[in-house]
């Protein structure tokens, strides 16, 4: 192994451990330390990862794919397009993750699994926007057509985003919200396990991000050397 | 469900839907690393047998 991607196996490897270790401390706070809320009981320790998953999605995970579509439409880098790709993936698994918890909290709660109010609503269709995204880029081939069209997508998807932050302020909603004029309406002890399982997620971003950007680096790595293949293949059958 | 009960299936759920997307990188990882090894003898030996042929 070359010394260069040595040392990057290294890095992700303690990257992978770092992050281990914070969710796991995460996990200890939000079901151990934490204290148990007394109106909804156990089940609001649900919430201690609901809200990162849905931070995940909403800010860094769809905002990097933004952010590298226009990244690749301005310069025309591959290399933007692959982690603009990973990105939207992960951003998938989050937002999943944050449809699948908020109805698993809200039937003890709400008493229903689901209603069609804003900030639900507008999730889901985010949800929907994404998983076109990865449809496409399937779909699309590989290439710099796959690439333009998927940051095209990816700019004008994330209109969503904003519109899914905001539809606790735009509309009237039973989504409760979490900040006050005061700051965090909660139990000192609570707002620390949700700070750090917003840093053990955001850390979790990140590794996913590096690994799954890894695989997509070494598929590039795979379809050149298959070109490579097949111009050697040629020379040596025209002969 | 008790809410013991909703809280077990949705952390459940989380770490089964994490665990199964970084299975699902490495394995890919590996089965690609393992593609680009057999592809770069596939191609050494596609170059040394155009030059011995030159």
């Amino acid at each position: 192994m070359q010394s260069g991607s040595k040392r990057r196996a290294y890095a992700t490897s303690a990257l992978v451990i770092v992050t281990f270790a914070l969710i796991l401390f995460a996990l200890v706070e939000a079901l151990v330390i934490a204290p148990r809320e007394q109106t909804m009981g156990d089940i609001q320790r649900l919430f201690y990862f609901h809200m990162p998953s849905a931070w995940i999605a909403l800010g860094p995970a769809f905002t990097v794919v933004f952010g590298l579509s226009i990244a690749y439409l301005a310069t025309g880098k591959m290399v933007y397009d692959r982690w603009a790709g990973a990105s939207a993936e992960i951003g998938v698994i989050f937002t999943t993750i944050t449809l699948m918890t908020g109805p698993i909290w809200a039937k003890p709660i709400w008493g229903v699994y689901w209603t069609w109010e804003p900030r639900l609503t507008t999730t889901l269709v985010l949800w929907f926007i994404y998983v076109g995204y990865l449809l496409l880029r399937s779909i699309a081939g590989e290439g710099p057509r796959r690439a333009r069209l998927s940051a095209v997508y990816g700019i004008v998807g994330w209109i969503d985003v904003p519109i899914v932050f905001l539809s606790i302020w735009l509309w009237r909603t039973v989504h409760p919200r979490l900040l006050t004029g005061h700051g965090f309406d909660m139990d000192s002890r609570m707002v620390t396990a949700l700070m750090i399982s917003l840093a053990a997620f955001t850390l979790l971003y990140v590794t996913l991000l590096v690994l799954r950007a890894g695989t997509l680096d070494i598929a590039a790595e795979v379809t050149a050397l298959q070109a490579r293949l097949r111009r050697l293949d040629r020379r040596g059958g025209g002969r | 469900m008790s809410n013991l009960g909703f809280l077990t299936l949705g952390y459940g759920l989380i770490w089964a839907l994490i665990g199964a997307y970084v299975w699902f990188i490495s394995h890919r990882q590996a089965a690609l690393r393992r593609q680009v090894d057999q592809l770069r003898v596939e191609v050494d030996e596609a170059a040394t047998k155009l030059v011995r042929e030159q």
